[in-house]
């Protein structure tokens, strides 16, 4: 791995220790990012025991192929990277339970939706997310939640800069018409 | 007035042209209906920002544990093949042993089943 020197120098160090086996490096890599990781699992999956199970899964196949990281990027892109990717792969995997088991078409999690009413900040971003489909939420997740540039995003996303700008502002329209029927 | 608020949109996520950017801000000082729209915009935008979830207390943990018995369980299963593939090893050996001399003694496994003492040198003691 080469020499890094900068802004991810930390990380890179961090990387390297926990290549050489040094488990505590890698919680402290674990600590830092988990955070980032929970506002996008969390953000595209809803706060249930799968959003764990994919958050944990990040931190493992990121470990699996640290020796893969060589310090060019962010690790925070990196993480969110893969937190993004298996949170799509997991709201696949629902559809086709769904799909096989005839649920109902919410996830039980946001089934009161239609009638929530704003108690804080965190239930109502949390379920106002639900409403939106995936497409439109990872975008939202991305962009506004995370603060990656519409660039950036749709590098993540592997969309062109143009699908991601007109994602977001009919996922604000959405939004922007949810909070108001909230406030009235 | 929907040119303006599309511009007004794309003001948030993408870059105006200096033209674009004049217009927007004329449209601003004049438009009561397009500052309602700025004004909702920022609000929606700073409630989504703030927003932080987070796992349940002791993530790390759960993660460091789960990596802990991930090693463990590739070690067991590079074990489990080494010993394997050595246990068949063995057993090839053996079985070659046995037919080639009929017996498992100490001598066959030496490869010196057959082999007379050379009285000779014996008899140099």
């Amino acid at each position: 791995m080469p020499k890094v020197p900068g802004k991810y120098e930390e990380d890179v160090a961090l990387v390297r220790a926990a290549l050489r086996g040094d488990q505590k490096a890698f919680g402290q890599i674990v600590q830092k990012y988990e955070g980032l990781v929970a506002k996008v699992v969390i953000g595209m999956l809803g706060p249930d025991a799968s959003a764990e199970d994919v958050g944990q899964e990040t931190f493992l196949r990121f470990y699996r192929s640290l020796h893969q990281y060589k310090g060019d990027a962010a690790l925070g892109t990196y993480l969110t990277r893969i937190a993004i990717n298996l949170s799509l792969n997991e709201l696949k995997r629902r559809k086709k339970r769904r799909w096989f088991s005839l649920e109902e078409k919410h996830d039980s999690l946001y089934a009161e939706n239609r009638s929530f009413q704003k108690k804080d900040n965190a239930e109502w971003v949390q379920k106002a997310l639900a409403q939106l489909d995936e497409n439109h939420r990872a975008v939202v997740v991305l962009r506004l939640i995370e603060g990656f540039s519409t660039k950036d995003t749709a590098d993540l996303l592997g969309l062109p800069v143009g699908t991601v700008l007109s994602r977001l502002a009919r996922a604000q329209e959405k939004l922007k018409t949810l909070l108001k029927r909230l406030e009235e | 007035m929907e040119n303006e608020k599309d511009l007004l949109l794309k003001s948030y996520d993408d870059r105006l042209t200096a033209e674009e950017k004049h217009r927007l801000e004329d449209a601003l000082k004049t438009s009561a209906e397009l500052q309602r729209e700025k004004a909702a915009l920022d609000r929606l935008r700073q409630e989504i920002g703030n927003w932080e979830p987070g796992f349940a207390p002791g993530f790390t943990n759960r993660v460091m544990r789960h990596l802990t018995g991930e090693e463990s369980l590739v070690f067991q299963s590079v074990f489990r093949a080494v010993a394997l593939s050595g246990m068949a090893a063995i057993l090839l050996v053996l079985l070659t042993v046995y037919f080639m001399d009929g017996s498992l003694n100490l001598d066959s496994l030496l490869g010196i089943n057959g082999y007379a003492p050379d009285l000779g040198m014996l008899s140099m003691f």
